[in-house]
């Protein structure tokens, strides 16, 4: 089966290839530059043009959306070039395709993980770089939808009115992604859940610390409705583990 | 205490190095000879741990050494500042020399890494691995490069190790193995292209297939091998092979069969089943392999007392008795106890205990063959489900997998319920695998389910094809997606283009309907008839319905439906109110021009289907009865008022040498309400459907004063049928056919509808008719039909097919015959 192509191409010049690789770049034949690059790589292996080849075999495979290729490739550049000057440019492009991979909350969220530890990565191993900067933002994003993926699932177990199921899943919103904008919606269907299960104390706590902390938002104009059509006032009682929660970040 | 601390990062360090026998040499001003056991590490001055020190540690603080003091040494291709860099810059200490080695080991570049210590610089020698410039497999024809690609684990432009190098070899020589070739040979061979890179070649000799000739049972005397090889999934191998992968020897098809007997056995009564051996022998020759099963069957037990007992006080064993699916005196059947035990515990459950279990006790009472059984119902430990994490589902979506729970988080931990959603979630075909499993939680009550999907692809396309002798040829391509966007909703889209027939639909079903577990859907379709040699008209049908499925038991189903379809009718002489003028006289049955000068039909009807399956298996069954009782009412708007119920009942009994005798019962009838007169096209129109031996609209109501003697279609019609299918005996039987011997009797009757119309001349009707005279002249008679016929079926890879041959016992004399009929199609 393995009759073509048995002997390499004729050696051509390093820049060469390179360059072809990049014309076939900006004319956005994004598989041909790849391929360029590759062919790089392989005939002039390991010199400064094989660097610079696979740096932008990354970029390309980013670009292309083949996220799987870029990944690989980021992260082998990643182990022939650590000390280069590349090294967060390339680190930061294997985060983002993880970061570009991440699906939807109803699906499972293995590839927003994986890119919070990419980027994690980025932001130690690059402090003070524009990079770092960049996968900050990112990492906030990534939170979210993780909160977000709790925050559907609770939702889910609200509307089967199994309500001990879904203040878990708020719980770990309030508790461990304090810093995200779900926290405001957790807020409001913790005062759903426990109003529907008469355990008035926490809702009115719920909604309290919903109004302390986001004051302007509608979620807590509709906590505040709930939490009056049962015959009371938003009041935070100290004890309750929301008010903790939020105590211990010193945001409450 | 500043001490104290490097002592332990010390002995950290030391013990990752023996672990990861990685080697490090020293050179020491004062030359030490350093054992296996010792290691040392560098700074300006050196600490040693010496084993003839008794453990005693001596430590000095390292002075900084610099990165620039590093020197590399046999790197070829990696850069030196490269190799610099995995140690870090700054002072070298032991913890980053540590990270270093381990870092450069885990780039994989390198086959060796030896650090030592030179004049107060650190000398870092690398052997570099070779890196794979291409991977080729030669010799390889029954399977591609592409797969065999997958297989492995060398990629082009990775290293080459020798140890991936022979996991890949018996990767592919798996590959091979379970497409049945044995005697595959691989052998990797590298090819130097110079620079450190190799190319990598698998030269394959894929040998010949070894197929199974025969599989044999041993000890089996309840049950005969023809059936038993229809239990197993193995098969042998005959002239289409080449269309399936289940005639070659794989062991684990072999275990899974093992498990298949097993369960089959115990369906069936045999509670003492055991497999004594299961073997597959390769031929003298070489070519083939026979397998064998060794059985020990045992007596056939049938229950004896079932009883429940409940260790629950507040749950009396009385209100449990309903959950029993089994009675004293049945044969036994270990399914029906793991169902009873699910029953149970739903119903324990109900009650508020749901951390109740249920064990069955089986007593086995071997005189009289008897086995009493007990459920005993008792509290059990109380664990509560912290979180069910759902992982692996690319493509379904979270909430399509949590549904099939009946527990959610918080809720009491029952094995049995969980068990019940990885089978529903099996059953659903979404994914490949399905496995869940429990970690423990935050506290020692509460556990953590995982589950683990891996989802597959769900879309199919198929082109199925046909041949009767009433439709003539018929072709479809449809396009369906079980999984549509991973909501669990079914799509499909059809078309067909028959000789006489063309159409096309669109379904969706939603299987959860509003969050129950209530299925509905919706369907548009339009299907155009052309007129045969057994109708005289055409038809064109356009109309939309809604359906609900409501599950009610495993066996009873309960669908609602709402239709809404506009119908019109054509003459190839005319369409339209026109007909009056453009037909000639007697080209068809005056009730049809009607019909057709009536133009389109507007029918609204709403209905709903009660059905029971308990066959033994859907496609070929041999055991089991089926029942369907349909109801339709028509006349919520729309121009057609009716009522129409049909009834079938199927009966599947085995007899002795896997003969099986079906017995069928069927009836319907229709009737208009209000003013409305009933439209011939709501009439039951019947042929071999209801008595075989007869022509498509053969039996009933005819107009002997059309030319074509035109059928008109009865209100009442029943029929019974009984039908012995038995193998052919001459046949082996993976030729997969069957013959039948039958007698159908039945009748369709009573034309209800107008035989004379206002603008139409009244004619004198022949003898026959029941009317003396009218514009139609119906010929209409209550008496039976009856055939008796043979059949030959024919599960062929190409789909069923069956062929009928009947003789009429009884008829009406303007019935019309067909002894021969053909019926068949499939999916490819």
């Amino acid at each position: 089966c393995a009759t073509k192509d048995e002997i390499l191409p004729p050696d051509e010049p390093a820049e060469k290839i390179y360059n072809e690789g990049l014309t076939l770049m900006n004319r956005g034949d994004l598989t041909a530059a790849a391929k360029r690059f590759e062919d790089l790589d392989r005939t002039h292996p390991y010199s400064e043009w094989a660097r610079k080849a696979l740096l932008m075999d990354t970029y390309v495979y980013y670009q292309a959306g083949r996220y799987d290729e870029a990944i690989a490739a980021g992260k082998r550049y990643m182990a022939l070039h650590p000390g280069s000057q590349d090294a967060p440019y390339a680190s930061y492009l294997v985060a983002s395709a993880y970061y570009d991979n991440i699906p939807d909350v109803t699906r499972d969220q293995r590839a927003t993980r994986q890119a919070l530890d990419a980027l994690d990565e980025v932001i130690r191993k690059y402090p003070g770089t524009e990079y770092a900067a960049a996968a900050r933002k990112k990492v906030e994003v990534a939170r979210d939808q993780l909160a977000g993926k709790e925050m559907m699932i609770g939702r889910y177990y609200l509307e089967n009115r199994n309500y001990t199921g879904a203040i878990n899943r708020f719980k770990v919103v309030v508790t461990q992604y304090q810093t995200t904008r779900q926290v405001e919606e957790a807020l409001f269907r913790l005062t759903e859940a426990y109003m529907a299960l008469g355990i008035i104390s926490e809702a009115q706590t719920a909604a309290a610390v919903l109004g302390y902390n986001f004051p302007d938002s509608s979620w807590y104009k509709d906590a505040y409705r709930l939490v009056q059509q049962g015959g009371g006032e938003p009041k935070e009682n100290k004890g309750s583990w929301i008010s903790q929660a939020f105590k211990k970040l010193g945001i409450g | 205490l500043y001490k104290r601390r490097e002592g332990r990062n010390l002995r950290g360090y030391f013990r990752w190095f023996v672990h990861n026998k990685i080697r490090v040499a020293c050179h020491m001003t004062a030359p030490v000879r350093v054992m296996s056991k010792l290691a040392a590490v560098l700074g300006i001055a050196l600490f040693v741990a010496l084993s003839s020190g008794a453990g005693s540690l001596l430590v000095s603080t390292p002075a900084a050494a610099q990165s620039s003091n590093i020197v590399v040494e046999g790197n070829r291709r990696v850069d030196a500042s490269t190799i610099r860099s995995y140690f870090g810059t700054g002072p070298l200490t032991p913890a980053k020399i540590n990270e270093g080695l381990a870092a450069l080991y885990a780039t994989g570049l390198f086959s060796d890494v030896n650090i030592s210590q030179q004049g107060g610089r650190l000398v870092v020698r690398v052997s570099e691995n070779e890196v794979i410039n291409r991977i080729a497999f030669e010799g390889n024809k029954k399977i591609k490069d592409e797969v065999l690609a997958g297989e492995i684990q060398s990629k082009p432009r990775g290293t080459l190790s020798r140890a991936t190098v022979q996991a890949d070899t018996q990767r592919i020589l798996e590959v091979y193995r379970r497409s049945g070739r044995n005697d595959v040979r691989v052998n990797p061979v590298t090819i130097d292209r110079g620079n450190g890179r190799v190319d990598l070649v698998f030269e394959i000799n894929e040998g010949e297939k070894v197929g199974i000739k025969d599989i044999k049972f041993l000890g089996n005397k309840a049950f005969s091998e023809y059936k038993l090889k229809d239990v197993i999934s193995t098969t042998t191998t005959n002239w289409l092979s080449f269309l399936k992968s289940t005639d070659v020897y794989d062991a684990d098809r072999i275990n899974a069969d093992q498990e298949l007997l097993r369960r089959f056995y115990l369906k069936n009564g045999y509670a003492d089943f055991r497999i004594l051996s299961a073997t597959a022998e390769l031929e003298p020759d070489g070519k083939a392999f026979v397998v064998t099963f060794t059985v020990e069957e045992g007596p056939q037990y049938t229950f004896g007392t079932v009883d429940v007992v409940s260790n629950i006080r507040d749950v009396p064993a009385a209100n449990l008795r309903n959950a029993l699916r089994m009675s004293a005196g049945q044969v036994y059947n270990a399914e029906l106890v793991e169902k009873t035990v699910e029953n149970i515990t739903i119903e324990v459950s109900k009650s508020g205990y749901a951390f109740a279990q249920v064990r069955p006790r089986g007593e086995r009472d071997f005189e009289a063959r008897k086995i009493n059984v007990v459920f005993v119902v008792e509290e059990g430990p109380r664990v509560y489900i912290e979180r069910i994490e759902i992982r692996g589902n690319t493509r379904t979506r979270d909430w399509v997998v949590r549904r099939e729970f009946d527990i959610g988080e918080g809720d009491a931990y029952n094995r049995v319920l969980v068990d019940r959603a990885e089978r529903r979630l099996r059953n659903l075909g979404y994914f490949k695998t399905v496995k869940i499993t429990n970690e423990p939680g935050s506290a020692p009550d509460r556990i953590i389910l995982i589950v683990d999907v891996e989802d597959q692809p769900t879309g199919e396309f198929s082109v199925s094809g046909g041949y009767s002798t009433s439709d003539g040829f018929i072709g479809e391509v449809s396009l369906g997606e079980k999984n549509f966007l991973g909501r669990g909703q079914y799509v499909r889209v059809s078309g067909s283009l028959g000789e006489y027939a063309q159409g096309a639909e669109f379904s969706f079903t939603e299987p959860y309907f509003l969050g129950y577990r209530l299925a509905a859907g919706f369907d548009l379709y339009w299907k155009e008839t052309n007129a045969t040699n057994y109708t005289s008209y055409d038809s064109n049908t356009v109309g939309a319905g809604i359906r609900f499925g409501l599950p009610i038991t495993d066996e009873i189903t309960l669908a609602l439906r709402y239709n809404l379809y506009q119908r019109e009718l054509s003459l190839e002489c005319g369409d339209g109110w026109g007909v009056y003028f453009t037909c000639p006289p007697g080209f068809a049955s005056w009730a049809i021009i009607e019909a057709v000068a009536q133009g389109p039909t507007i029918t609204s009807v709403v209905g709903y289907t009660l059905s029971f399956n308990g066959l033994d298996n859907n496609l070929n069954p041999t055991s089991g009865l089926f029942a369907e009782l349909k109801q339709d009412f028509a006349g919520l708007g729309g121009d057609v008022n009716f009522i129409r119920t049909t009834g079938d009942m199927r009966y599947y009994y085995p007899l002795m040498n896997d003969w099986v005798l079906m017995l069928r019962g069927q009836a319907g009838y229709v009737s208009a309400w209000g003013d409305e007169d009933l439209r011939i096209m709501d009439n039951f129109f019947m042929g071999p459907n209801l008595v075989r031996g007869f022509a498509p609209s053969g039996i009933g109501p005819r107009d002997v004063a059309s030319l074509q003697l035109d059928s008109l279609g009865g209100t009442a019609y029943w029929g019974v049928s009984a039908e012995v299918q038995f193998p052919l005996a001459f046949l082996p039987k993976d030729v997969g056919m069957k013959g039948a011997l039958f007698f159908d009797a039945g009748s369709l009757w009573d034309y209800s509808g107008p035989t004379s119309f206002p603008a139409v001349p009244n004619v004198t009707c022949p003898a026959g008719s029941n009317n003396a005279t009218g514009a139609v002249c119906v010929a209409d008679d209550n008496g039976i039909r009856s055939s008796v016929g043979a059949s030959l079926i024919w599960q062929s890879p190409f789909g069923p097919l069956r062929f009928d041959y009947a003789w009429v016992l009884s008829q009406q004399a303007y019935d019309q015959d067909q002894a021969f009929r053909f019926s068949g199609g499939t999916r490819f």
